[in-house]
């Protein structure tokens, strides 16, 4: 997910296949580096409700996704007047 | 990969634009094949990617009402419980509204009272010549995720502020009624007891019930 697309296809591939494997690790760790987050879209077993799983290396994605979405990391957002904030930590 | 070769785009005259684009290409990421699409191309894309990725009923909340109503994954802390406390039902410490481009409001789980607004966002400064804020789905979505996959991470790197310091309370608590009467109707015609874990009830003390 990123500005000016809505989202935009990184890479694909199938992680049994060796060689596709690694381009997809590659660029993994390329948008991680980066500074991104990752999660899996997933559904819950015994609920059915979709859920979200936040990976931080590409062997915590289950074998079975169908998609990884990368996104920027938070960063403490703008505060529109109003007191102080209890904490802060923009990072990004 | 989706490959397209910018130098197979149909070529544009040259001026004040063209230069801009041009610009704003050069400073894209390497690994980006494809130009940028306009804001309004941007905003579907993102409002389909998050319609794939959230429940049904949380799309169709977002539809109608625009934000959703996200139950966190935290449990409360009850250390006077002990053994007695378990196999009870473990209600989560916040619930939240997620709207676009706005703080994340946190609600106490059963009177859902607002008493935090959680400031967060998603800049990405690698988007060359764009806005460095992500669409209005991508934003709802980069903050659904977090939340139910790891709540304390989201939370952590938010400015936090009282609930009423960005939206009014009287927003938040006309959105509240909004929701619940959403959830009844919802209800009546799925013939469902409501969403999992988003209950609502009316606000006490106007709101501004302490934690």
């Amino acid at each position: 997910m990123m500005p000016g697309y809505g989202e935009t296809l990184i890479a694909e591939g199938d992680p049994a296949v060796e060689q596709e494997r690694e381009l997809l690790v590659q660029a993994f760790r390329r948008q991680l580096d980066e500074g991104m987050w990752a999660a899996v879209p997933v559904s819950d077993a015994a609920s059915g409700r979709r859920e979200a799983l936040l990976v931080t290396d590409f062997s915590e994605v289950p074998r079975d996704a169908e998609r990884v979405l990368f996104w920027p990391r938070a960063a403490g957002g703008d505060r529109v007047g109003g007191a102080a904030p209890h904490r802060g930590s923009p990072t990004a | 990969m989706l490959v397209r070769d910018p130098d197979s785009l149909p070529r544009r005259p040259r001026g004040p634009s063209a230069r801009r684009r041009r610009r704003s290409r050069a400073a894209l990421p390497g690994w980006i094949r494809e130009t940028p699409v306009g804001s309004a191309e941007a905003e579907r894309r993102s409002l389909e990617l998050l319609r794939s990725v959230v429940n049904p009923d949380e799309w169709e909340m977002f539809q109608d009402l625009g934000f959703i109503c996200v139950t966190g994954r935290r449990a409360r802390r009850r250390p006077s419980e002990g053994a007695r406390g378990a196999g009870a039902p473990v209600l989560p410490r916040y619930r939240y509204l997620v709207y676009p481009h706005l703080p994340v409001v946190a609600l106490l789980p059963r009177s859902m009272a607002p008493v935090r607004e959680y400031c967060v966002q998603f800049p990405d400064h690698s988007a060359g010549g764009q806005s460095p804020m992500l669409p209005r789905g991508d934003d709802v979505l980069a903050k659904w995720m977090t939340l139910r996959a790891d709540e304390d991470r989201l939370l952590a790197y938010a400015n936090v502020c009282n609930a009423g310091c960005q939206i009014p309370l009287g927003q938040i608590e006309r959105d509240l009624e909004r929701l619940g009467r959403w959830e009844a109707r919802r209800a009546r015609r799925t013939g469902s007891g409501g969403l999992a874990g988003a209950a609502t009830a009316p606000l006490r003390g106007g709101g501004r019930l302490p934690t």
